[in-house]
């Protein structure tokens, strides 16, 4: 089963000295959008349902799966740019 | 089951080949020669890696690693570039020497163009001491 992730962590310099520093547990942010998502889904659903019925070619319940498959599949994703003065890393867990 | 195996069972039903060859064949695709002239099992890379790097300590640095899994869902969303996007895509991908028309790709395609991938590996490196790497990591 695909589980998406729960842990993200950004870490961001710029002018040398000022840092920000952030882990952003996903976990607790779902459950926090938990009521947007349901109203989200619900909307989705009904989109779908009028795109279905005007005869739009793709199939936009695919479209949502495949939203959730891609952000699924970011576990693991890792971006880390250095310079001498900035820096940015991202870290998908 | 890959593209390449079902290519041999086919050909073994359709006695085109022996089983001795067909058997070869599968052997040949399990196994796949690594830099050293050995073999290893054929497996999936599990990320792509890019690295740049310069000669001094505190110097520009990159380094980024992407899950192949992640490649791959972001492919299958190609497929909702709407036909006017398409367009201009071919045409910037026509100007650049790549004469390819996306809206013929298909999974298949996809799932070719990932496995080739995993074999890429670039070493760049300058006078100046920088250097890319662009490879696939394994674990």
């Amino acid at each position: 089963m695909m589980t998406p992730p729960m842990l993200l962590k950004i870490a961001l310099a710029y002018d040398g000295h000022k840092r920000l520093n952030l882990w952003i547990p996903l976990l607790i942010l779902y459950i926090l959008l938990l009521p947007f998502i349901l109203i989200f889904l619900v909307i989705s659903i009904l989109a779908c349902f009028v795109l279905w019925i005007c005869g739009f070619g793709v199939n936009p319940f695919k479209f949502l799966f495949w939203l959730y498959d891609l952000w699924c599949s970011s576990k693991g994703l890792r971006i880390d740019v250095k310079s001498k003065n900035e820096k940015v890393f991202i870290l998908v867990i | 089951m890959s593209n390449e195996k079902k290519q041999i069972l086919e050909m073994l039903s359709q006695g085109k080949i022996s089983v001795q060859e067909a058997e070869n064949l599968l052997a040949a695709l399990g196994e796949k020669p690594n830099d050293n002239g050995g073999s290893v099992s054929a497996k999936e890379a599990k990320f792509l890696r890019i690295n740049v790097e310069t000669k001094e300590e505190d110097g520009d640095r990159v380094n980024i690693k992407i899950p192949i899994k992640f490649i791959k869902a972001g492919l299958k969303l190609t497929a909702f570039i709407p036909d006017s996007a398409y367009k201009h895509v071919n045409h910037a991908l026509e100007e650049n020497g790549i004469p390819l028309d996306l809206r013929n790709m298909k999974d298949a395609d996809f799932t070719d163009l990932i496995e080739a991938l995993q074999e890429m590996e670039i070493n760049v490196q300058s006078k100046e001491g920088e250097k890319v790497r662009i490879f696939c990591e394994y674990n």
